[in-house]
């Protein structure tokens, strides 16, 4: 089992960089090469070298740190935006699917209305109207996540409905809910956890776009998407302060995706 | 127990189902009367689409989509099917009335333990505690065969249904429509997907568990001779309605209904070697497509005019066999002078 688990090359190389992302976030908890907020306006600009592996940026502080810290940050709006999506989305999918005629109506074009909007616009919005937090950036961009997650915990669960372990559920007494929840809910896991893990990539995109925008984790938190906005300024002096960010964020995209497709074919999706 | 019920578990009477499509329908079930005593094993037989899976179904109330109750009353242990709530249906299934599918593969749910699974019917109807649920549950296991040689049922309890075969897949259904100790099981072909020696084991499970719990079955089968082994009473259905009913032995000895008669005289056990086996030319008439007399008369071989004039009345030919033919008197008469 465990041999044939891991013999999928998508599944191997999305593993391994979702791993080192998440070990650097981890590791960003107890150590950093430096203070990721500390100035040290004598090493401005530094290029990658001892001690500061990845430079320093335009106040002199040391990218490497800020860029683990910043994948902490990533990994953590990532995470809570893709449950919001996931619980919101099965919680209106799954009653959509198997109750259908008005409730499915009523639930999908809510949701097609949801997804009418160009997402970013949607975000924008709900972070002006939103009280604001340091993790306001999560809730508005959970919204975005739930039409996805509704389409795929409703197709899952017309998929089973009909099922005959959910007729044998229902004909020894069980509510509809039961049904849903404790009979076919964990028989459209697999679909969901592998929307769950490409979802997270389109999180990590997302974070960084609204960060870049000034939106996302308020100051001084560093995060990937504002670390490039600020590099912006000095890409011809000095293009590390913003190839960092770029590549980290490019790689954590890439390994959820790659987990994501191994996880689909792996799953027999 | 109410005094008309008579000892009656189920008493379906004029049973119409109606299938509808766009703006008309189609009666699947029309006019079925069918009585299952307390105890008692009662055979459904007839061929594939005859109604008799949707006439199953309707007794928990729960046909499928697209297909209605337009008429008739089902009494289910002297309540009146049609007068209860959600919450009073689902209480009595899985608890008073337990349902065997037919297909031990597809119908457990496949990422739960079965003793999960036969433990749920408990959890729903039961007040018991999750220790006195779990020794019902080792006991029902122990009880329908699932333990092999060095496996206690406590150990089968933690199998997923993946590991086992279809036939103790099939006993596994039949511990959780036991569970709750109901006082009538409707089995929906549960042994046509199951190999003929699973088959007589199971036969031998139900008549067992028939004996001792005491709960009346209800089978339903497509195949005479596995009715006439295990039955106590035989009714044979033909496009939705009740052709012929009775004791086993009245109807398999003498049978009276045509379309009956083929069906015994197609049994390849009652052959003689070198003599073909007889069958009824044609096929069912789908529904919609019966004429408003008997429809088995366009495939009789004894068609006579007023057949399809109208539905023949169900005749009385003795204390426990009833026909519904035209013929049904005269040639009974001669039958019963034979015996």
């Amino acid at each position: 089992m465990r041999a044939r688990l891991f013999c999928d090359r998508d599944l191997r190389a999305g593993l391994a960089i979702v791993a080192i992302v998440a070990a650097s976030a981890l590791a960003s908890l107890v150590f950093t090469p430096f203070d990721p907020n500390a100035m040290d306006s004598g090493h401005r600009f530094a290029l990658p070298a001892w001690p500061h592996l990845l430079g320093t940026d335009n106040f002199g502080r040391d990218i490497l740190s800020r860029i683990m810290v910043g994948a902490r940050f990533s990994l953590i709006v990532s995470l809570s935006t893709v449950t919001i999506g996931t619980v919101f989305g099965v919680l209106l999918g799954m009653p959509a699917g198997y109750f259908g005629g008005v409730v499915d109506e009523v639930i999908m074009r809510l949701v097609d209305a949801l997804t009418s909007f160009p997402g970013i616009l949607l975000a924008l919005v709900a972070v002006t109207v939103l009280p604001s937090g340091r993790y306001t950036i999560v809730a508005a961009l959970g919204v975005l996540f739930v039409p996805s997650f509704t389409r795929i915990a409703r197709s899952g669960t017309l998929q089973f409905k009909d099922s005959e372990f959910a007729a044998s559920a229902r004909a020894f007494g069980a509510s509809g809910f039961r049904v849903m929840f404790v009979h076919i809910l964990p028989n459209i896991c697999p679909q969901l956890l592998s929307a769950i893990v490409v979802g997270l990539s389109n999180a990590i995109l997302a974070e960084s776009g609204m960060s870049y925008l000034g939106l996302g984790i308020q100051p001084p938190a560093p995060s990937w998407g504002r670390m490039l906005a600020e590099a912006q300024a000095f890409l011809f002096n000095s293009p590390w302060g913003a190839i960092a960010p770029g590549l980290a964020i490019m790689l954590a995209v890439l390994g959820f995706n790659r987990l994501g497709e191994g996880l689909r074919k792996e799953l027999g999706l | 127990m109410s005094e008309e019920l008579g000892g009656d578990i189920l008493r379906i009477r004029d049973l119409r189902l109606s299938i509808r499509r766009q703006d008309s329908y189609f009666h699947a079930v029309e006019g079925l009367s069918l009585r299952v005593g307390r105890g008692e094993i009662l055979g459904l037989v007839g061929e594939s689409g005859c109604g008799k899976s949707l006439t199953a179904l309707s007794v928990p109330a729960l046909l499928p989509e697209g297909v209605e109750r337009t008429g008739g009353t089902i009494i289910f242990d002297g309540r009146d099917i049609s007068e209860l709530g959600p919450e009073e249906l689902r209480d009595i299934r899985g608890s008073q009335l337990g349902m065997v599918f037919q297909e031990p593969m597809t119908s457990l749910n496949p990422l739960q333990r079965i003793g999960t699974q036969i433990e749920e019917s408990l959890e729903l109807h039961s007040g018991l505690t999750r220790a006195q649920r779990r020794e019902a549950t080792f006991d029902m296991i122990a009880k329908v065969g699932i333990p092999k040689p060095g496996l206690s049922s406590s150990e089968a309890a933690n199998y997923y249904p993946h590991q086992l075969s279809g036939g103790l897949r099939q006993r596994v259904m039949i511990a959780m429509a036991l569970v709750c100790r109901p006082k009538l099981i409707i089995a929906d072909e549960p042994t046509t997907a199951l190999d003929v020696t699973i088959q007589a084991q199971i036969f031998g499970l139900l008549r067992s568990i028939n004996a001792e719990i005491g709960c009346a079955i209800l089978f339903i089968s497509h195949d005479l001779g596995v009715v006439n082994e295990l039955c106590d009473r035989v009714a044979v259905m033909y496009a939705g309605r009740i052709v012929e009913e009775g004791s086993a032995n009245n109807v398999f000895i003498h049978p009276v209904h045509e379309y009956t008669k083929g069906l015994m005289g197609s049994l390849p056990g009652r052959a003689r070697k070198g003599q073909r086996l007889v069958s009824i030319s044609g096929r069912v008439p789908p529904p919609g497509e019966r004429g408003q007399g008997c429809a088995f008369a366009p495939r009789c071989g004894k068609v006579r005019e007023e057949c399809f004039l109208a539905v023949p009345p169900k005749i009385e030919l003795g204390p426990n066999h009833s026909a519904s033919c035209v013929l049904a008197d005269a040639e009974s008469e001669m039958e019963y002078v034979n015996i």
